[in-house]
């Protein structure tokens, strides 16, 4: 794993309370798809990324619930291939390790093949 | 016109022949989702405000979109949007109330982008002088964003008329929810009608016809049986109301989302209207979607129960709704101190046999003797 979105949650940089107000404005969960799309676009971008792994969380339907819609248009936009998986930030029973097993193998084989030029 | 005749035209009442209707007349419809939106504002200006709660249709095209655990009020409208449904309207208007309503607005750019998106975002904070900015500020974006999508201008002049005109209609509305239960005449089923269809008919005639209706059953035969107050988002389901009928449990009350909810609270009919709209949402509450530390709700049900002689309370949980899952547990606790029984069946836009919900209501009708 080279990237994860959650860094921005927790990283703000303002220097006086309006600067607070709109850094908060920013944070992953106020933004619209298309602000949350272009983050990821760019966090791909810069570091290469080969493939995108998608936690469909149970507890937090806003994220998840346009989740299906900016992957798709985050694998189109980088050209890369991508998984979901389904789980759970609060109740361990929404995962399922065979699922997330047969889903991130076949994440890994779609990127060596691709690297292969397969 | 007869009380049955009435009631007819209420259930008669289809929203795509509805909406064919004003499009061959040459008026623009917007679409309005759950939960609350500012329709005074879409009426104010020569527009027609349609309401669109989803409907019991199969989810096939909006899978697409969704995992499974958003509701299928939200997936079921994006399914007909996706179908052509709503196909002839100009803009659709989401508030912003919960976490599914916020989705669906982003999908429903790219899954119907034929109708345009207008997102209404309210505040929850909603009664300090903030908040109030935050909600009129919401309003002059949907105001803008409905002069792009479909031309029409806006005057607070109008505006202020159309306040006059909803503020009547839910006067009449909240006086049906009071008497219906009263009559033998009008059924849950009936009761149902007459609140879904004022999403689709024209206030004005809506109102008109309400007051035709009451004034019809006046004098007619009173209902018998036990009777209960429902609560949830919904309370449409076909099979459910044709199971209260047959069992004979009347609806005396009810705190539901898409009945009496709508019609609680006025709107000031003096000064700036817009500021009064912002005024009116800071005055609403006891909804799951809208924000009360206190959750008076709990205590508005009780007391709605006991004022009218409700036998029971009926809690109709659309599957995967959090707000109303939340609410559930206080509202539970508050019956059971109060002495009232309580019954909570879980309602779904997808549900294709009833059977257990039939059952848990025949129990209940048992229980309340």
């Amino acid at each position: 794993m080279v990237s994860t979105i959650y860094a921005d949650a927790f990283g703000f940089i303002y220097d006086d309370f309006d600067g607070m107000i709109e850094a908060y404005c920013r944070v992953p969960n106020a933004i619209n798809l298309e602000t949350a799309r272009d983050k990821r676009v760019r966090l791909c971008n810069s570091i290469g990324v080969d493939g995108l792994l998608v936690h469909t969380n149970r507890s937090c339907k806003l994220w998840s619930g346009f989740m299906p819609e900016m992957s798709r248009q985050i694998g189109e936009a980088c050209g890369i291939p991508v998984v979901s998986f389904d789980g759970d930030q609060a109740d361990p029973r929404n995962f399922s390790e065979a699922q997330y097993d047969t889903r991130v193998q076949g994440l890994t084989e779609i990127m060596e093949s691709r690297k292969a030029g397969v | 016109m007869e009380v049955r005749e009435i009631l007819d035209v209420f259930r008669a009442a289809d929203p795509a022949a509805l909406k064919d209707r004003y499009l061959a007349e040459g008026r623009k419809v917007v679409l309005t989702a759950p939960v609350y939106t500012p329709e005074e504002i879409i009426h104010s200006m020569g527009l027609v405000p349609m309401g669109v709660w989803g409907a019991d249709v199969l989810l096939e095209r909006s899978k697409r979109y969704f995992p499974a655990f958003i509701c299928s009020i939200v997936q079921s409208i994006v399914e007909l949007g996706m179908r052509g449904t709503y196909d002839g309207a100009s803009a659709i208007v989401i508030p912003s109330l919960c976490d599914s309503l916020k989705v669906v607005g982003q999908n429903w750019k790219y899954a119907v982008p034929g109708i345009p998106f207008v997102p209404m975002t309210y505040p929850q904070n909603r009664a300090s002088e903030a908040g109030r900015a935050f909600a009129k500020a919401g309003y002059l974006r949907v105001i803008r964003d409905l002069e792009a999508a479909t031309g029409a201008e806006f005057s607070t002049e109008s505006l202020s008329k159309s306040i006059k005109i909803y503020n009547e209609h839910n006067a009449v509305m909240r006086r049906f929810a009071r008497e219906a239960g009263r009559y033998a005449a009008v059924s849950a089923a009936d009761r149902s009608a007459v609140f879904k269809s004022a999403f689709f008919m024209p206030k004005e005639e809506h109102t008109a016809l309400v007051k035709k209706l009451l004034a019809a059953l006046e004098g007619t035969e009173p209902s018998s049986g036990p009777g209960v107050v429902t609560t949830g988002i919904l309370a449409d389901s076909p099979a459910i109301l044709a199971k209260l009928d047959g069992l004979g449990l009347r609806v005396v009350a009810d705190d539901v989302a898409a009945e009496s909810r709508q019609y609680r609270t006025d709107a000031l009919e003096t000064g700036d209207p817009l500021d009064a709209l912002a005024e009116k949402f800071a005055a609403m509450g006891c909804c799951s979607v809208l924000l009360d530390p206190e959750k008076r709700r709990a205590d508005l049900i009780v007391g709605t129960a006991r004022e009218t002689g409700a036998s029971g309370v009926l809690f109709l949980q659309t599957k995967f709704c959090d707000p109303e899952e939340f609410d559930f547990v206080i509202i539970k606790k508050a019956c059971a101190a109060a002495g009232i029984p309580l019954l909570a069946v879980e309602v779904d836009r997808q549900t294709v046999n009833p059977g257990q919900a039939e059952t848990m209501l025949e129990a209940f009708r048992e229980r309340l003797g």
